[in-house]
């Protein structure tokens, strides 16, 4: 569906993206992950034919990218980071320019402006940026395309309006369509991507699928009062916090808890690290 | 072509449009209408030019060199509103044209407009007739305004050279805002919305002082400048020979700005 091969992009002497190289297949649901300024943003616009790489190659149903390339848009659902519309207008009069330029089922429009709680009858540029971010939900999705290509998606939205969004997009992958999603909330990324990239300083670090990371998750261990000196195979020293100490541990939680049991603790958590966690660690060796 | 841009350009610009065109030709308005008050002291002036048989030539060269005493309705228009039509309708002219590439990059609209099921040679297209079609309605309610003007206070006068007038003052005004989307697709995206009045000001100034001077060479600068083929003066009082060379010279340099445009605005990037 998207296969990126070597981009590279700098804006002048500034980097945007050193070498990426990624493959979304039909279907899934793609993760693309890193912090501000990694180089997430670059890549979309790159892929939306926004910007011309300085080497490397981008192509979108097997069809090269380059910039002005508009035909293929109709296939195509986008959501910047920030929505940017016509402030001086309401909001049912963007979704109208919007629908007449795609081809919409108009009960489904009506859905996601109904499920989104979005208040079309206010004027754009008067709306909260959470609002905002709506309307750009709406438009991205109106005219259900094959791909969906989502810039952080759910920032700025309530918890509430997160999992309606979130369930929208499964929903669309039910019905087939490929979902490429940027973020940096590693938790909207755990509950929904098939596979996931980690991106820093403009270089992929890893593309994995989502259950063999799960698979290979350790513990996250926090033990009262502190103890910075246990051993026991997979058991590795991470910190101290105010009383507590903590540990990561990979192995049979039945050795676990009988070492435990050795010592006269106050308390002790023994938790699934999360993503953040992990890619934290990723992060600090830059693997 | 959708037609869908074009649409949407106009309904977003057709308020502002309407106020500039609206304050202008109210402008217009008034400076015709104290036409009969403006009529009386001229006669008087010509009486006195008349009889002070001893008045230095220069004098009255002088007072040539801003229009001359006018003689009628049309040639008062000239002197004392189309002028003032003329920097205040290329300074709008400007900023439309400007509006085209810098209105949805300032707005950062761009982004989603660009990633829209349309060619964008087809987009900069409908740009472009909504810029035409903004600059002929401007100039509608201009020479309606003057026309009603006229009907109040001489309703005797022939006007028909300001509507020809007005043509070739619009085709300028379409080749000044034409001008102004090249220059914004050289800038970048946060230019000052201002910048493009670089074009109208100097280049009615170049036209004034070629105008204003009997120095051969200097009077050959007013090539640099559209307002020269569309210069009111020499137009409506003074009819001077149109200026064919001038008026090529813009149009060509105009089409050029537009072909290199197109080309321009195929490859522009969203940074």
């Amino acid at each position: 569906m998207i296969h990126v091969l070597h981009a590279k992009k700098y804006y002048g002497s500034t980097r945007g993206i050193e070498d990426v190289s990624l493959h979304v297949l039909p279907g899934e649901i793609f993760g693309f992950v890193g912090p501000n300024g990694s180089g997430k943003t670059t890549l979309i616009r790159a892929m939306l034919g926004l910007l011309a790489l300085n080497d490397g190659e981008i192509s979108i149903f097997n069809e090269p990218i380059y910039v002005g390339k508009q035909y293929h848009f109709k296939d195509i659902g986008y959501m910047p980071s920030e929505a940017f519309f016509f402030n001086e207008m309401k909001v049912k009069s963007i979704l109208s320019f919007f629908k007449s330029m795609q081809d919409v089922d108009e009960s489904y429009l009506q859905r996601l402006i109904h499920d989104l709680d979005l208040d079309i009858e206010k004027k754009f540029g008067s709306l909260s940026f959470g609002n905002k971010k709506k309307v750009g939900i709406v438009v991205a999705l109106m005219h259900q395309p094959k791909l969906l290509i989502l810039d952080e998606p759910t920032s700025g939205l309530d918890p509430l309006m997160q999992h309606v969004f979130l369930d929208l997009i499964l929903e669309q992958k039910r019905l087939g369509k490929t979902i490429f999603l940027s973020s940096h909330v590693l938790s909207e990324i755990e509950k929904v991507c098939d596979r996931v990239a980690l991106i820093k300083e403009g270089n992929i670090l890893f593309i994995r699928n989502m259950e063999d990371i799960r698979k290979e998750e350790s513990k996250r261990i926090i033990i009262w009062p502190n103890h910075q000196s246990m051993s026991l195979d997979g058991l590795t020293y991470l910190k101290d916090d105010v009383g507590c100490s903590h540990y990561s541990y990979q192995g049979d939680i039945n050795r676990l808890t009988q070492y435990l049991s050795s010592y006269h603790l106050m308390d002790v958590v023994i938790r699934n690290i999360d993503l953040e966690e992990l890619f934290s660690v990723y992060y600090e060796k830059g693997e | 072509m959708t037609m869908k841009i074009l649409t949407l350009d106009l309904k977003r610009s057709l308020k502002s449009t309407l106020i500039w065109s609206i304050a202008l030709g109210l402008s217009l308005f008034f400076v015709i209408i104290i036409y009969p008050l403006f009529k009386d002291m001229m006669d008087a002036i010509n009486v006195v030019i008349e009889q002070l048989e001893s008045l230095d030539i220069a004098f009255l060269d002088f007072i040539d060199t801003f229009g001359g005493i006018p003689t009628n309705g049309v040639e008062y228009f000239a002197t004392e509103g189309a002028m003032f039509m003329q920097i205040a309708a290329g300074m709008f002219a400007s900023l439309l044209g400007f509006s085209i590439i810098n209105k949805e990059d300032r707005e950062k609209t761009s982004e989603m407009l660009f990633t829209l099921p349309i060619e964008r040679s087809s987009y900069l297209l409908e740009k472009m007739i909504s810029v035409f079609i903004q600059i002929v309605l401007f100039m509608v309610i201009q020479l309606g305004v003057i026309a009603v003007g006229f009907a109040i206070v001489a309703p005797n006068e022939n006007i028909t050279s300001l509507f020809v007038f007005g043509f070739f003052d619009g085709l300028m005004l379409l080749m000044i805002a034409y001008l102004a989307m090249g220059l914004g697709l050289l800038m970048k995206p946060g230019a000052s919305t201002l910048f493009p009045l670089i074009i109208p000001i100097p280049l009615y100034i170049i036209t004034t002082i070629a105008y204003a001077t009997d120095n051969d060479t200097l009077r050959l600068v007013r090539f640099l400048s559209p307002f020269t083929f569309a210069e009111p003066v020499g137009f409506l009082k003074d009819q001077h020979d149109f200026e064919w060379l001038n008026f090529g010279i813009f149009g060509l340099l105009t089409l050029v700005v537009i072909i290199l445009s197109f080309i321009a605005f195929k490859k522009r990037e969203i940074v």
